[in-house]
C-alpha cells in the first residue's frame, strides 16, 4: 500500500518511511508541512498518510479537513505529541482513523497502521 | 509550577528516552536558577508557550549526546542539522506530553533551534525558571522549564 508521510521533523519523516518501508509499504512522498502535503497528496493519491499536528504554513487539524476534501476514503494515522484528548477527538471526528501518541516503538508504529487499514487487507 | 506538574516533566523526559532509546535516562531533580544562559549546552530547541500558560520549554543538549540519541534513534548520519532537528523534536515531544495534564489551551509553537551557548537568552517576566537535568549514556543534557499561569 501506499503512503504519504508528513511530519516537520526530517529524523521523524526517516524513522517512519524505514520502519514502514520494512513493513513492505510503499513511501510515495514525504512533506514538512501541511500545505506541501495537500500539494503532493493531490498528485499522488497515497492510500494512507501519517500526519504530525504541530507544524509550520498549515497544522495537522487544518491539514485533515483539506485532505478529507479531496479523499474522504484515505485514512490518516496522526502522529503527534499533543497527548490531550480534545486534539485526539477534534482529529477524529474531522475525519482521522487513528492517532499514534510520540514517542513511539518501531512495533507501536507498525501495529497503529495495521489497525489502520486492517479492514483493507 | 508546582511539584507534580515538575514531577510531569520529569516523567514525560524519562519515558521520551526510556522509549525512544530503550536506555533510560537518569533524570534529576528540577531546582530553581536565575541565568538560564549557563545551562545551556551546544545546541537548544526552545518550545514557545501560551494560552493557559505562558513561557517557554527548552531542551539543550550536547554535540556528543545528541549523536549517540541519533544512532539509536537509527538515523546513521549525525550532521547539524540533523542535531538542530533532535533537539526541537525533543522539547515538542516533551512539551507536547505535557498537554495531557495541561489541557489544549496548553498551546506550543513549532521549535526554534539555538546552536551554542549564549548568553543572550533571557526569561524576563517569569520568575521561576527550573532546570531539570539528564544524564544519558554519561552525556549531561537539561531541560529548561520556564512558565507560569
Amino acid at each position: 500500500m501506499r503512503i504519504m508521510v508528513v511530519d516537520d521533523s526530517e529524523i521523524i519523516r526517516i524513522k517512519i518511511a524505514d520502519v514502514l518501508a520494512d513493513e513492505n509499504f510503499e513511501i510515495v512522498g514525504k512533506a514538512n508541512n501541511g500545505v506541501d502535503a495537500v500539494k503532493q497528496f493531490q498528485q499522488l493519491r497515497p492510500e494512507i498518510m501519517t500526519l504530525d499536528i504541530t507544524m509550520p504554513l498549515m497544522d495537522g487539524i487544518e491539514t485533515i479537513k483539506k485532505i478529507v476534501e479531496i479523499d474522504d476514503q484515505v485514512r490518516i494515522l496522526v502522529v503527534s505529541a499533543l497527548a490531550d484528548k480534545a486534539t485526539l477527538l477534534r482529529a477524529m471526528s474531522l475525519g482521522a482513523y487513528g492517532f499514534l501518541c510520540k514517542p513511539f516503538t518501531d512495533n507501536d508504529l507498525a501495529e497503529a497502521i495495521e489497525e489502520l487499514i486492517e479492514d483493507l487487507v | 509550577m508546582n511539584d507534580d506538574n515538575l514531577k510531569m516533566f520529569v516523567e514525560g523526559t524519562s519515558h521520551y528516552f526510556e522509549t525512544v532509546t530503550q536506555k533510560p535516562a537518569v533524570i534529576g531533580a528540577p531546582f530553581l536558577i536565575k541565568d538560564i544562559n549557563k545551562y545551556l549546552s551546544d545546541y537548544t530547541g526552545v518550545i514557545g508557550i501560551s494560552g493557559n500558560y505562558k513561557g517557554s520549554v527548552f531542551f539543550t543538549a550536547p554535540q556528543s549526546m545528541l549523536r549517540q540519541l541519533l544512532a539509536a534513534i537509527g538515523i546513521l548520519e549525525s550532521g547539524e542539522d540533523k542535531m538542530m532537528d533532535l533537539v526541537g523534536e525533543v522539547s515538542n515531544t516533551v512539551s507536547g506530553n505535557a498537554r495531557r495534564t495541561f489541557g489544549d489551551q496548553f498551546m506550543l509553537s513549532t521549535p526554534i533551534v539555538l546552536k551554542g551557548k549564549s548568553d543572550s537568552v533571557k526569561v524576563s517576566k517569569v520568575e521561576e525558571v527550573y532546570v531539570i537535568p539528564i544524564v544519558w549514556r554519561q552525556h549531561q543534557a537539561n531541560l529548561i522549564i520556564s512558565l507560569e499561569e
